[in-house]
């Protein structure tokens, strides 16, 4: 039944303006961040990020200072939470990575990410990125899907609350 | 009477304490009340414990709630959290729940009718509003808040809690009603225990009363037979000397003579039978030949009875000894031979017999001495009787009632028992059967038959406080050739003692005016001048039972010259050297 998954109530049509981020992205930024606190990291992960919690965006950011709105104050399993943009740099410390359009400057997706304990999240129509969650639309509202087998092998936990409200868990 | 010692029984500490811990109406009430409080703090403790229970039970309720609608919450997944919520909604005791984002806004939730939700909450501490419980729980995962939750449920439902009231209320009233009725029913046993004590008192008194007026009915018939037969036996003496001032002729002398003897014997005896039946007379147990006994008898036997009345004894040779007092065995024989006598108002035979009965089993060796006549005999309802003294089926001042008594009297005494058998028409005979002794008689000595005169001349202190017993006596001392001084009292009689020791012998009264009885006076003498002969004379005293246990020589008033001549010949014999 959980695997329903979740509605955004607000099915207003997308706004095309480029500048300010839609309410859609604006709801994926609110579920980047809440994905955390359902997810388990080896506690070796957070060696090199100075104690915080990184969610880090490589290619094209969606979200724009929502993001950093979204996780103002908040924490994750204890710390406080930081938004980096790669830009190109290397995504090793972060624990959640949001692929995003792939730019020019890195036209390649970070291959070097597999295996590694970081929670890659991508939007599952973009058709260029993929990740072990994936937003979808459905209805007009976002919703996502899991591979929760990609993320036991890179040694993450995914609870199963959040499993039971993905629409599809380990569709490949 | 009675009353000082029964009012003391209450007094006693047992009395006091049983008192104290009795059950009074108030005591009842009091425990009732006490009770009342305890089972009214039980309910005040009873309802604190099920509100912290509730309390924990709402706390508990809500974080699951929390826990459940995490994820939902996280994700706007609103039908999930309504599942969550509805599954509540089945509790009856839950009156509203609500779940809350992390801004505190209201996301989803339901309520009854009577109360409404928050719009928006913050989580605060468990709190108590009326008769229900509010809680608030943060939804949290991860250490990251998510929102709240809103869970009010109601304390305790009235049937449970009115259902735990009337089941405390019930067990106060039982207790208490048990109270009530221990309290009641003891309070009655203790009235119905004072009631009984009250009659056991009266029934005592008046048994003492019917006692008492049963002694004095007695002493009355008992004084009115006394004093009639001693009347004709002081006018047998009184006439008998009247008429010897007035004759000269020594036939007619001697006869009056002989009459006042007889007179003066038959008052002492009925003064010794009165003794005996008091059981103050003093028991003089010696070895007894029966059958010289009876023959010994024989004359006094044909003086009382009469001349239209033939004894006949039967005293086989070989007869076992007994251990008796023989005087009192004479009176007994001669009270038994007296009722035979009366039996048979146209004359008849009296037979005494004697046997041997060896002993059966367990009974010792025993002698059975029998009188039986063939006079009227005694009705069967009223032999049970004829031992109670007083019982006489003569007339007033025929006979005292004490006859039989004193042989029954002289028979358990004696360690024997007395038996009696009869048939109306046919005659009685009345047995009195008597332990055999093992020891020997002794040889009687006939004290009369030694002459009187034949002593030298020896100086007595007679001590006596009546006049006329002291000038017989002196009189008698004289005709027995004796000197003699009188001393009034026991007093008088040890100062002048103690100005000289010139008596051989001192004869004292038992009771007297002064410091000293008698007994004390003889006891000093005993103990000051051991050499001293001492003899002492006495009609009745409870002391001359512990005299003769001192063996303190005795002679029984009234007493014949002769009884005192060898008396004084043995109490000198005694203390003779050599």
């Amino acid at each position: 039944m959980a695997a329903l998954g979740a509605f955004v109530v607000a099915a207003i049509t997308v706004s095309p303006l480029m500048a300010a981020p839609s309410l859609e992205d604006a709801v994926k930024a609110s579920y980047l961040f809440k994905f955390g606190p359902f997810v388990d990291w080896p506690p070796s992960t957070f060696a090199n990020t100075g104690g915080s919690f990184q969610i880090c965006i490589s290619g094209q950011d969606p979200f724009g200072s929502v993001m950093d709105e979204v996780v103002r104050g908040q924490r994750i399993h204890g710390r406080p939470v930081t938004v980096r943009r790669l830009s190109g740099a290397s995504p090793l410390d972060c624990q959640i990575l949001f692929l995003g359009k792939p730019t020019k400057t890195d036209a390649k997706m970070p291959s070097d990410v597999a295996g590694q304990p970081i929670l890659t999240v991508a939007d599952a129509d973009d058709g260029t990125t993929s990740g072990m969650i994936e937003f979808v639309l459905q209805g007009g509202r976002v919703r996502f899907q899991i591979d929760d087998g990609a993320a036991r092998a890179s040694g993450l936990r995914i609870s199963s609350k959040l499993l039971g409200l993905a629409v599809a868990v380990d569709k490949r | 009477m009675n009353e000082p010692a029964s009012a003391s029984i209450f007094d006693q500490p047992a009395g006091r304490a049983a008192r104290l811990f009795a059950i009074t109406p108030r005591a009842a009430i009091l425990i009732a009340v006490a009770l009342l409080g305890a089972a009214f703090m039980l309910a005040v403790q009873n309802d604190r414990l099920v509100r912290a229970e509730k309390l924990r039970q709402a706390a508990v309720q809500a974080q699951i709630l929390a826990e459940s609608v995490a994820a939902p919450l996280a994700f706007d997944d609103k039908p999930a959290t309504r599942e969550y919520l509805a599954a509540l909604r089945s509790n009856p005791e839950v009156k509203a729940a609500g779940v809350y984002n992390e801004k505190g806004a209201f996301v989803a939730g339901f309520s009854t009718a009577e109360v409404s939700l928050p719009a928006a909450i913050h989580v605060t501490l468990p709190s108590i509003s009326g008769r229900d419980v509010i809680v608030t729980e943060q939804v949290a995962q991860g250490g990251t808040a998510l929102g709240s939750v809103y869970l009010r449920t109601s304390l305790e439902s009235w049937p449970r809690r009115a259902l735990r009231y009337v089941g405390i209320a019930l067990v106060v009233l039982m207790a208490s009603l048990l109270i009530a009725v221990l309290g009641s029913s003891y309070a009655s046993l203790r009235e119905a225990h004072a009631k009984l004590q009250a009659e056991i008192r009266t029934r005592e008194q008046a048994e003492e009363a019917l006692r008492q007026s049963q002694k004095m009915e007695a002493m009355g018939q008992l004084t009115g037979g006394v004093a009639h037969d001693f009347n004709n036996l002081l006018m047998v003496a009184s006439s008998g000397l009247d008429l010897m001032e007035r004759t000269s002729d020594p036939a007619k002398i001697e006869r009056l003579k002989n009459g006042i003897r007889q007179a003066v014997d038959r008052g002492a005896k009925l003064t010794q039978q009165l003794l005996t039946f008091a059981r103050r007379s003093p028991m003089h147990p010696e070895i007894i030949d029966i059958g010289q006994r009876i023959y010994g008898m024989d004359a006094l036997l044909d003086r009382s009875l009469g001349e239209h009345i033939v004894v006949d004894l039967r005293l086989p040779s070989g007869l076992w000894p007994i251990e008796v007092d023989p005087s009192q065995f004479e009176v007994a024989l001669l009270n038994i031979t007296l009722n035979a006598r009366d039996a048979m108002p146209q004359g008849g035979t009296i037979v005494i017999d004697a046997e041997n009965v060896a002993s059966a089993g367990n009974e010792p060796d025993q002698v059975r001495i029998s009188v039986s006549d063939s006079g009227t005999g005694i009705p069967a309802d009223m032999i049970a009787q004829v031992f109670e003294p007083f019982f006489t089926t003569k007339g007033v001042g025929q006979g005292t009632g004490l006859g039989l008594s004193q042989v029954y009297g002289f028979a358990r005494a004696s360690g024997g028992e007395v038996r009696i058998e009869s048939e109306p028409g046919r005659g009685t005979t009345v047995s009195l059967v008597i332990p055999r002794s093992q020891k020997l008689p002794a040889i009687p000595e006939r004290a009369a038959a030694t002459t009187p005169a034949a002593v030298k001349q020896q100086c007595i202190l007679l001590v006596e406080d009546d006049d006329h017993v002291a000038e017989m006596i002196t009189e008698m001392l004289v005709a027995l050739g004796y000197e003699s001084e009188r001393a009034v009292s026991a007093d008088a009689a040890m100062v002048r003692l103690e100005q000289s020791i010139s008596f051989d012998l001192v004869l004292s009264d038992m009771v007297m005016p002064g410091k000293r009885n008698g007994m004390d006076l003889v006891r000093e003498i005993n103990a000051r001048w051991p050499k001293v002969p001492t003899l002492l004379m006495t009609g009745y005293s409870a002391a001359a039972a512990s005299a003769s246990n001192d063996n303190i020589r005795l002679l029984l008033k009234p007493f014949a010259i002769e009884d005192l001549s060898a008396q004084l010949e043995a109490a000198s014999a005694e203390k003779q050297p050599g």
